[in-house]
């Protein structure tokens, strides 16, 4: 009779199966989950098709355009603007005028009608980024938008999380340049300079809510 | 002085003790305030979101990017055009006859927020010191009207004989009637809103050459004024009164500062003369305001003396005034000699002599509805008190018919088919027109009528021809601001459902067709004096057009005759009340109805919310058997209207006021759509042309109860501190006298001498703070500020009360409308109240206002019992709200003494996600974050103005200048009252202010530390009337 009896230390035994059984699966669950949805994964390197295939690789990289040539509000309003198709027919009313790829951007400017692109860095409605107050304190473009002259598609380079931002609002100095080197692609700032920019100009990022949420 | 306790109340139930106030004022918001009305079970509907979130984390969105974006550029972009950024245009908006300058913001072509222009000669002289880079004034519905662009019940194409049409067919009508409307020039007639148009006047003189005759029709009309001064100088004129220069200003039944066109002009020339420190009157001066109004208004509310007097009984008063200042007769009215009425003329009289022999200036204003009698009374006392040329000036105007004469000539005419063509430009006569004209009717007989409106309204639905009209920020115009100056109006949209102007009509009629920039352009370039049209339109005026005094010369005035009423006694029989007619904050004369944001804003005295009323005095209440909230019914000259009652505090005895702009059936969706959805009762029913500004002989009798929807008893901020406040007895006595004081006044001689400052705060220390350790000593580790410190002070003596703040704040922060219902459930949403005191007794009570934001608590009593983090102090001191990290446990606003916080318990802007609503969306300010249900809001001193400036400055490498940061609510004040700047700057305006012997801290004793800082009131009593 005895011997059917389970010894007692299988009592122990039976409840750390049942935990690993039960507990492994939603364990792994939520480990793969959080990494879905980790911002890192989720949004660095989204790449969004747009209507027109526009290369920054040929335009900023190969032929050196600066990036306020179309960005022209980057350095006084809050948004960079996306240029208006005016602003591609300065140079393709001269240069490929008669690609198809460049058609929607013919047909908007004829017909007066807005080219419909897509955003790629997109924040929540709830926050109220300025690129003006980034890029006049030393901020280059590259720092949060990466290496625009390489990229033929444009893709997020940044997570954009709030942690990265307050991160840099803590301790900008690494990030500061000076604002005549903005729209430099790989720049290496000088030891020190980053010191100099946030003492010359009184860089002090705050980190209050209202600095963003409003 | 005294402590809050009694001497302040703020209905009539708290004054008589009401246990169920008490009890209902315990509640943070009263029974089911948290409950959904449109689900039967709470727990139901909690269960099924329960699931439904569940799934949706399951099945989503939690695991993928926010949704696609599209971000849609100019193909062009317009030169100053920067995306994101606002730009500011000047324009004009006219109600009743007369412009309001101003600024209007737009966003990336939306119109979205409304200012005064402080450029333009009239409105923006003689702004102070404290004012530098802020706006002028707006009225509130001025500040209102950018809502009606994006309101989708206007109508959106013509309409004839009630069936749809097009534009096309509209000219094309035109076209076939052209001919016949040129055979038949006498048969031709225009009905227009008062208007002061140059253009019009221009299209007006072509078209009457023609033989057209033009009629004016305008429910609430300064007509008065000019026949009176008609009647005093033999000329048409009307009056511009300089309160900057006045030592004493005493009004007649008027309100000077809100319905006056000249009012926003007024109420900064009256708080120019005000001081108390440094006024335009030379140091140590302040004006005396008398008001003599059977109702209270903004005027009688800030007077410094107020008789509550019936408004027929104006006109022997203003006898008697006369009578007492340049000798003559008395005339016998019986109320002249009854103590109250005899003590005030004798000392008003006393005190005008006063000033005048030491060299002052006076001035004597009469209001609107007073006879043309009255009006040449005051002339004739200014006349005698060498007000002329100083603290008045005259200046022409045409001599027409008034508006009454206007209407009933085309009534008759239209009744004896003398009428073929009616053209109707705006306004609404078969709702608003004399009752006795029976305009409805009369309209039936005439063959064409062209009514031009921006809503089907009640007068659409009874034309041959309905056109959609403009409204006035999408089309040219053009209008003149009481001082004469040429005002442009310039649209910032194309019209969204299309619609015309009323020049662009007139024009058709004419058979030019010309578009409404090239008639007012031509206009200006010919009339204008060689003014510069461009620089006109960015101006906003053109120059040098203001009009010159007129040369007077007093005639002598006819004898009045009294009637029975008017020589009697000041208490009277059910039977010969009498009914005086007043404009609605919420709808002006019915106009503004479908107006949500100024439906919703309560009254300035009753704090009432979407609805209108008949006014009663207590003791006139007394007499009639009726309370609060009663209907009654009124018969006045064999008319009958059942109305709702409310018991409003110093109404005049006898007096029941009528306000006006309740109860259309064709407004609109939020304004009432058929008689069962009405806002209000239609008081336009019992007004009839013989009496149209106020009649006699009224019955009333009681009928059921009523619940109207108010905010009075909502955010009372004595409620958090002493429970047993409502019923005071005598064993209450030390909470009493522990009570802070909530609004500080104090008389001129006093603060003159002295009082203020330390002396309050010595006397605060010895009542509240019995603590050792002394007045700030904190619980709390203290904060230090190294950068800006943003503060606000708010001047109690120089709020009117007007609602400009609300309505100002409500257009800049997206702030939601929730409706009556949900007023009732204390649910309302301003981040700005004015609270509303009475102190003295209910038949003739003073007014206390004081508008309550956020505080910005140093020690924020919020912050500290927020579980998530939700509100959080800034470095620079404010209380940052964020949204996305609320989840609504309400603790914060449990813990607000100063009850300013407000909760979103429905989702207020779910209409929004509707594709239908889309337009309507377009008036939200993309600077604001849109909140959702569930999270708390709150006022945050417009902190997305104050970020944008800041990186502004420092883009420039510069910084802040003082005064260049403005909130809304002190753009929009007229007075000045608010100011916001940097504590941090030793010499900005508001450091200066908060350092003053009037300021103090709201509820101080609590050791919040409030940023905002309120002045004590001022008054200027005359000692003879103690």
């Amino acid at each position: 009779m005895s011997r059917l009896i389970f010894p007692q230390w299988t009592e122990t035994f039976k409840k750390w199966v049942s935990l690993l059984a039960i507990g492994g699966p939603v364990y792994l669950t939520v480990l793969i989950w959080s990494c879905a949805q980790n911002p890192n994964t989720l949004r660095i390197g989204y790449q969004p098709d747009q209507p027109v295939p526009y290369s920054h690789a040929l335009h900023a990289g190969e032929l050196g355009l600066d990036c306020r040539y179309c960005h022209t509000t980057v350095d006084r309003a809050a948004k960079a603007a996306i240029p208006p198709a005016a602003t591609c027919m300065n140079c393709h009313s001269q240069v490929w005028k008669e690609s198809d790829k460049l058609l929607p951007i013919r047909q908007a400017f004829y017909e007066n009608q807005p080219v419909h692109w897509v955003r790629v860095h997109d924040l929540p409605d709830y926050v109220y980024f300025n690129h003006s107050a980034h890029t006049t304190r030393g901020l280059g473009c590259e720092t949060c938008h990466g290496r625009i002259d390489q990229m033929v598609q444009v893709y997020q380079h940044a997570p954009l999380t709030m942690q990265w931002c307050i991160d840099c609002h803590r301790n900008p100095e690494p990030n500061l340049r000076k604002p005549e080197n903005l729209t430099v692609m790989g720049y290496q700032p000088a030891p020190g300079e980053g010191a100099e920019v946030k003492k010359q100009y009184k860089i002090n990022p705050p980190t209050d809510c209202s600095t963003c949420h409003r | 002085m005294s402590s809050l306790g009694p001497r302040y109340w703020k209905s009539l139930d708290e004054l008589a003790g009401d246990e169920n106030l008490a009890a209902r004022m315990q509640n943070e918001f009263p029974d089911a305030a948290d409950q959904t009305i449109d689900l039967p079970s709470r727990r139901n509907f909690f269960r099924l979101m329960g699931a439904s979130m569940a799934l949706a984390g399951i099945a989503g969105p939690g695991c993928q990017r926010y949704e696609k974006e599209e971000i849609v550029p100019l193909a062009r972009r317009p030169e100053d055009q920067v995306p994101g950024t606002t730009l500011s245009y000047a324009s004009v908006f006219e109600l009743g006859g007369w412009g309001l300058p101003l600024v209007v913001t737009s966003y990336e072509g939306r119109p979205l927020h409304i200012d005064g222009n402080p450029q333009h000669p009239f409105t923006g002289d003689g702004m102070d010191k404290y004012e530098f880079g802020r706006h002028a004034g707006v009225t509130p519905f001025a500040s209102a009207s950018v809502l009606n662009v994006y309101d989708q019940d206007r109508s959106k194409s013509p309409l004839t004989h009630g069936k749809g049409a097009t534009f096309d067919d509209f000219k094309n009508w035109i076209a076939t009637a052209k001919n016949d409307i040129k055979a038949n020039g006498g048969a031709v007639r225009v009905l227009s809103e008062a208007t002061s148009s140059p253009t019009i006047a221009q299209l007006r003189r072509a078209l009457t050459g023609a033989g057209v005759q033009w009629h004016e029709w305008e429910p609430l009309s300064f007509d008065n004024e000019r026949a009176g001064l008609k009647l005093a100088f033999g000329k048409p004129l009307r009056a511009m009164v300089h309160l900057d220069r006045a030592d004493t200003i005493v009004v007649l039944d008027g309100d000077i500062f809100i319905e006056h066109p000249a009012g926003m002009r007024y109420a900064r020339d009256w708080k120019r003369s005000r001081g108390p420190e440094g006024s335009s009157l030379g140091a140590g001066k302040m004006n005396r305001m008398y008001s003599i109004e059977s109702t209270f208004t903004s005027t009688g509310s800030i007077a410094d003396h107020r008789l509550p007097l019936r408004s027929e009984l104006i006109l022997p008063f203003a006898s008697a005034l006369d009578a007492a200042i340049s000798g003559g007769a008395m005339p016998s009215a019986e109320f002249l000699n009854e103590d109250k009425v005899k003590r005030f003329i004798a000392a008003l009289a006393k005190d005008l002599n006063d000033v005048k022999k030491n060299g002052g200036h006076s001035v004597v204003i009469a209001g609107r509805r007073q006879s043309p009698q009255v009006h040449a009374l005051a002339a004739k006392i200014n006349d005698a008190l060498g007000a002329g040329g100083v603290t008045v000036d005259y200046l022409d105007e045409e001599d027409r018919p008034t508006h009454v004469e206007s209407i009933s000539k085309l009534v008759s005419d239209m009744n004896g088919g003398q009428v073929k063509y009616l053209f109707i430009l705006g306004g609404n006569p078969v709702y608003d027109a004399p009752a006795d004209l029976d305009f409805g009717s009369a309209l039936g007989k005439v063959d064409n009528s062209v009514h031009l409106s921006e809503w089907e309204d009640e007068t659409s639905e009874k034309t041959t021809w309905h056109v959609p009209r403009a409204n006035y920020l999408e089309c040219w115009g053009d209008a003149r601001s009481w001082d004469g100056t040429w005002t442009i109006q310039q649209p910032l949209i194309m019209p969204l459902y299309g619609g015309v102007s009323a020049i662009e009509l007139l024009s058709m009629v004419a058979g030019d067709d010309k578009t409404g920039e090239q008639l007012v352009r031509a206009n200006v370039e010919s009339q204008g004096g060689g003014a510069n049209w461009r620089k006109s339109v960015h101006d906003g005026f053109v120059a040098n057009t203001a009009q010159q005094p007129s040369a007077v010369a007093l005639q002598s005035l006819p004898m009045t005759n009294l009637s029975p009423t008017q020589l009697g006694g000041s208490r009277l029989k059910n039977g010969s009340l009498e009914v005086v007619y007043h404009y609605s904050s919420n709808t002006y004369d019915g106009r503004f109805a479908n107006n949500a944001w100024l439906q919703e804003t309560p009254d300035f005295f009753t704090k009432v919310v979407w609805d209108n009323y008949a006014l009663v005095g207590p003791a006139t209440a007394q007499d009639l058997g009726i309370g609060n909230e009663s209907m009654i019914k009124l018969k006045v000259d064999g008319r009958e209207l059942d109305v709702a009652a409310y018991v409003m505090p110093g109404q005049a005895m006898g007096s029941i006021g009528l306000v006006l702009g309740g109860g259309r059936t064709k407004a609109g969706s939020k304004g009432g759509t058929s008689a069962d959805t009405t806002v209000g009762w239609n008081t336009y029913k019992v007004r009839s042309s013989k009496a149209i500004d106020f009649a006699s002989g009224a019955t009333v009798s009681a009928g059921d109860n009523y619940k109207f929807s108010g905010t009075q008893e909502h955010w009372d901020l004595r409620h958090g501190i002493d429970e047993t406040l409502f019923h005071f007895n005598e064993g209450d006595r030390g909470t009493k006298e522990r009570m802070p004081e909530i609004v500080k006044q104090v008389d001129h001689k006093a603060y003159v001498e002295g009082e203020g400052g330390e002396a309050w705060d010595a006397r605060e220390e010895e009542e509240f703070w019995k603590d050792p350790r002394g007045r700030n000593y904190s619980l709390f580790q203290e904060k230090t500020y190294e950068g800006h410190r943003w503060g606000m002070t708010i001047d109690l003596g120089s709020c009117i009360s007007c609602n400009a703040c609300m309505v100002a704040c409500q257009s800049e922060n997206n702030i939601p409308v929730v409706g009556k219902d949900q007023v009732v459930r204390n649910r309302e949403m301003h981040w700005i109240r004015i609270d509303r005191y009475f102190e003295g007794s209910p038949d003739d009570p003073r007014i206390v206002n004081q508008p309550v934001n956020c505080q910005q608590c140093e020690n924020a009593p919020c912050e500290q019992v927020c579980p998530v983090g939700a509100t959080m102090h800034s470095s620079e001191g404010l209380n940052d709200m964020v949204y996305n990290r609320c989840v609504g446990t309400r603790y914060c606003l449990n813990n607000c003494p100063y009850r300013v916080r407000r909760f979103n318990f429905l989702d207020w802007n779910k209409e929004f996600k509707d594709a239908r609503n889309r337009v309507r969306k377009l008036v939200m300010n993309p600077e604001v974050t849109v909140r959702h249900r569930g999270v708390m809001e709150k006022c945050t001193y417009c902190v997305q103005r104050i970020q944008n400036k800041k990186i502004k400055a420092k883009n420039e490498r510069r910084d802040l200048v003082d005064g260049e940061i403005t909130t809304a609510c002190q753009d929009a004040c007229p007075t000045g009252a608010i100011v916001f700047g940097d504590l941090a700057l030793k010499d900005s305006a508001v450091s200066a202010l908060q350092a003053d012997r009037r300021s103090y801290a709201l509820l101080g004793n609590l050791n919040t530390k409030p940023r905002t800082q309120y002045l004590a009131r001022v008054r200027n009593p005359n000692p003879d009337l103690g």
